[in-house]
């Protein structure tokens, strides 16, 4: 990371951590904000660090399972909208259609209809295919007329020109999907295991509202949210490597 | 090609007549230039020979074949005014494209003819942009040249270049088609290019475009960039001038 671009994060983290730690001493929004210190503290304990790194592994490997499978579904459906353009439209509304079922409706009916273990997977796969879905889309239109010309005038077949154009000209924009989808998928994997299991970030998350163990509640939310910002940092670096020859 | 027109499509059904009717032959082997006022149809007569433009009348035969049978035995060479290089690609695998396309081995010492023949051996492994706009134009010349096409299009190839670039690239040209002796058509807004490389100029009206002129160039070949001060060439650019300005 650039020195220009690391300044204004260490700034925001800096800011945000303070301004937690403030509201949580002075009680500014009511008891159950624990202050940032009382957090580590808890999640520095070896046997709640354990738990919290258990958790976190259980619900990362979900939340990963569901991005690869979510993002393989958006991607062929998209790569299908493209290659058979008359279903386009209808795949487009299929999507959106899905997408705009509450996810905390899917999972109450994923964890009645997949197999055991399951929910998070499909829950993290739907949050987030519908994104790399319309980025998928979206980069494999990207590519110039001039492109197509040239590829139709030297006798491309619609395959050549789908794995030799379109899909290297959309590569950018699937992996911005990706990353963009990554948070999506973790947070789909903590509301399938409510529904659905006994380990990972999810159920420890209602445990401890269950228990009114703020503590733990607050160093599970932030477990979570240091999850998705390792995937969407981790897969940042990955579209920069390959954004650079792609883009 | 025989009472070629082209009309496109307006609003309410209504249409605009873009080109035609045009009847031209073009002989095996020779050099024809295109020129004419912007808008006369000049780039949609090539994109005509090329099979991605359908004439509302009339027909385009090569060699007695449609643009289509061409096409599908990859016959065909093209160049636009943008290079259309694939960015994620080298030079030699931008100049290898048309091999893949076609489902044909590489021919690499082909490759590297083509390579030396563009003047590129130091950049063969460079991405386009490590090259420069006139770098870039050649391997496009070179790409359209790798399956040794029956015929050879240019549209504009250098329409994007500064005036130094475009002479230097003006002579290169000359040089490799004098190598290769493809038939060749070249669509340009420069009369002074027109003359240096062609054969026969082509003048077209203001649209709808038809052919208002058919000047046979009759100067010595190879040509070398002294005949640009010749007195043949001024009175053949001018004459070309007088008929651009009647048309």
């Amino acid at each position: 990371m650039k020195r220009s671009a690391a300044g204004p994060i260490i700034v925001g983290v800096l800011v945000t951590a303070l301004g937690w730690e403030l509201i949580g001493r002075l009680h500014a929004f009511g008891s159950a904000w624990a202050p940032l210190s009382t957090v580590i503290a808890y999640a520095f304990t070896p046997a709640n660090g354990a738990l919290l790194l258990s958790a976190a592994l259980r619900t990362g490997s979900e939340a990963l399972a569901g991005l690869l499978m979510g993002s393989l579904a958006g991607f062929a459906l998209a790569s299908c909208a493209v290659l058979v353009p008359r279903l386009a439209p209808g795949l487009g509304t299929f999507a959106s259609i899905i997408n705009g079922i509450p996810i905390i409706a899917v999972a109450g009916v994923c964890a009645l209809t997949v197999p055991r273990g399951g929910t998070p997977i499909v829950v993290a796969t739907l949050a987030a295919g519908f994104i790399v879905f319309v980025a998928s889309a979206a980069g494999l239109a990207s590519t110039l007329a001039v492109q197509r010309d040239l590829f139709a005038v030297l006798g491309a077949s619609r395959a050549a020109t789908f794995r030799r154009l379109l899909v290297p000209c959309a590569l950018p924009a699937i992996l911005d999907g990706v990353r963009t989808a990554a948070p999506s998928s973790v947070v789909g994997a903590i509301i399938g295991e409510w529904f659905s299991a006994e380990t990972g970030l999810g159920p420890l998350l209602v445990a401890a509202m269950q228990n009114y163990a703020i503590a733990q509640l607050w160093a599970v939310a932030l477990t979570g949210a240091l999850l998705s910002i390792a995937a969407y940092t981790l897969l940042g670096g990955l579209r920069a490597a390959i954004g650079s020859r792609f883009g | 090609m025989t009472d070629l027109r082209i009309d496109f499509p307006l609003e309410r059904g209504r249409t605009v007549s873009a080109l035609g009717p045009i009847d031209l032959d073009v002989a095996a082997g020779s050099f024809v230039a295109v020129v004419g006022p912007s808008g006369c149809g000049k780039s949609t007569l090539l994109r005509a020979i090329a099979g991605l433009a359908v004439p509302s009348a009339g027909s385009v035969r090569i060699a007695g074949a449609p643009p289509a049978a061409l096409v599908a035995s990859h016959q065909l060479g093209i160049a636009f005014q943008d290079h259309a290089l694939l960015p994620w690609l080298t030079v030699r695998e931008n100049i290898a494209l048309p091999f893949h396309l076609a489902h044909r081995a590489v021919d690499t010492a082909r490759i590297e003819e083509l390579i030396a023949l563009v003047g590129l051996a130091e950049f063969a492994g460079a991405r386009p942009r490590q090259l420069s706009g006139g770098m870039r134009q050649r391997v496009a010349i070179a790409r359209a040249l790798a399956l040794r096409p029956r015929i050879l299009l240019l549209d504009e190839p250098f329409g994007a270049l500064d005036a130094v670039t475009r002479r230097q690239l003006n002579i290169e040209l000359q040089r490799i088609w004098w190598d290769q002796r493809i038939t060749t058509v070249l669509v340009t807004h420069a009369i002074d290019e027109a003359v240096f490389l062609a054969d026969r100029v082509i003048v077209m009206s203001a649209r709808p475009g038809r052919i208002r002129h058919d000047v046979a160039i009759d100067l010595a070949r190879p040509r070398e960039r002294e005949i640009l001060s010749a007195p043949g060439f001024h009175a053949l650019s001018d004459e070309l001038a007088r008929a651009l300005d009647a048309a």
